[in-house]
């Protein structure tokens, strides 16, 4: 009787190597190298979102400001709201960019669903009616992120995909449409969960669906 | 002084010495393309990831953290993108099995040791992409299974369960050849 077959032992044999193939690569990670293009860190592109989604809506509320489309009494009544967006954006920024960032990544999207939650329930009743219909907030609160979702998907495209990272990321970029809509709109609660929301899942999905669709620079976690 | 490790030569490379990749390249690219030909079987395939793992070193860089262990680093790459590739393949052998309904060639039994190792290369192909994945890195990489539950972000216990299956159906397609011996 022959003896039984050692599967560790074969597992652990060497494939067949091919010497030109390790040359060839070797030649293009060359190539690669002689373009000499800078080298990305993660927390610079964590910034650079950061900035592009908060540093966004920071703008946009100067400006506003500036041209008197709102009142410094309503920033500073809605300073709390404002600031647990900015804080939001900022921690899914990073978590969606940081290499290790699994656990803050699934802290990112409890801190948004909870932002998601405070802003309906802080809106109070509007003491005007509308004058514009309700997708108008959300076709507003998309366009704004279109600039800061860019950032994200370029960003995203220097690690492997992954749809908590890409999700994250999108929550981030959300957060600056959210930001416009307390400062522009004071309509009800329905309004809020309705439209502002909606339009941050749209971003949140699209972030989803073009980082998956596209191929990434790096297979890098 | 002794040679730098790994980690001390992907710190230069990030600094910006071209030398020390070449160096990490040196050290291993024949481990790599080891565990990507037991991946996805194919030699150009093989080939194409090999690249992809050390472009992506390249491009990311940046991306390397301080004490990062470099090894498991540049492993969890090549697993990312034998894991895209199997993923492509996936849907082509899909569409292709809509023309063809024949099922996979049953293992054969060897000829010699080189047979006997094609045929293994071949059953690894057998298996889902994520017990193949647990089973080469656990028994052939020796990484521990909560290396491998930290790659792919799941518990250590599903690891085990993915590597000890991946395992027992190896052992079943290769029964055949255990009899013929």
């Amino acid at each position: 009787m022959s003896p039984p077959l050692d599967l560790d032992g074969l597992l652990s044999q060497e494939p067949p190597r091919d010497g030109g193939a390790a040359e060839r690569v070797l030649a293009a990670a060359r190539g690669e190298l002689a373009l000499r293009r800078p080298v990305r860190h993660w927390r610079t592109q964590a910034v650079w979102l950061m900035a592009a989604s908060g540093g966004l809506a920071l703008v946009v509320a100067l400006v506003m400001l500036a041209v008197g489309a709102v009142s410094g009494a309503t920033l500073l009544g809605r300073a709390h709201l404002l600031v647990l967006l900015l804080g939001t954006s900022a921690i899914c920024a990073w978590g969606a960019l940081s290499p290790r960032g699994r656990g803050l990544r699934r802290f990112g999207v409890v801190l948004a669903m909870t932002c998601a939650a405070v802003l309906v329930l802080a809106r109070g009743t509007p003491h005007s009616t509308p004058t514009l219909p309700g997708w108008v907030c959300t076709a507003s609160h998309v366009a704004v992120g279109l600039v800061p979702l860019v950032v994200a998907v370029l960003a995203l495209r220097a690690a492997v995909f992954d749809p908590l990272r890409a999700l994250v990321a999108g929550l981030a970029v959300g957060t600056t449409g959210a930001f416009l809509g307390e400062l522009a709109c004071a309509q009800d609660w329905r309004h809020v969960a309705g439209h502002h929301l909606l339009a941050w899942s749209i971003v949140a999905a699209a972030s989803l669906v073009i980082s998956k669709s596209l191929k990434p620079r790096s297979y890098a976690p | 002084m002794g040679s730098p490790t790994d980690e001390e030569l992907m710190e230069r490379f990030r600094d910006g010495a071209h030398d020390a990749f070449e160096a990490l390249f040196a050290r291993h690219s024949g481990r790599v393309q080891g565990f990507l030909t037991r991946m996805v079987r194919s030699a150009p395939l093989a080939e194409d990831l090999l690249q992809s793992t050390f472009l992506s070193v390249i491009r990311a860089r940046g991306r390397y953290e301080p004490g990062t262990r470099f090894l498991p680093w540049l492993m969890t790459i090549a697993a990312n993108a034998a894991r895209d590739a199997l993923r492509h393949q996936q849907h082509v052998d899909a569409y292709a099995s809509q023309e063809d309904a024949s099922g996979p060639a049953s293992v054969q039994p060897p000829e010699g040791d080189p047979g006997m190792r094609r045929q293994l290369l071949d059953a690894l192909q057998q298996l889902h992409p994520d017990q193949r994945e647990a089973v080469v890195l656990s028994k052939v990489e020796g990484w521990s299974f909560e290396e491998i539950a930290a790659l792919r972000g799941i518990t250590a216990g599903a690891a085990r369960l993915r590597a000890h299956r991946g395992y027992e159906r190896l052992r079943e397609l290769l029964a055949p050849l255990e009899a013929a011996r």
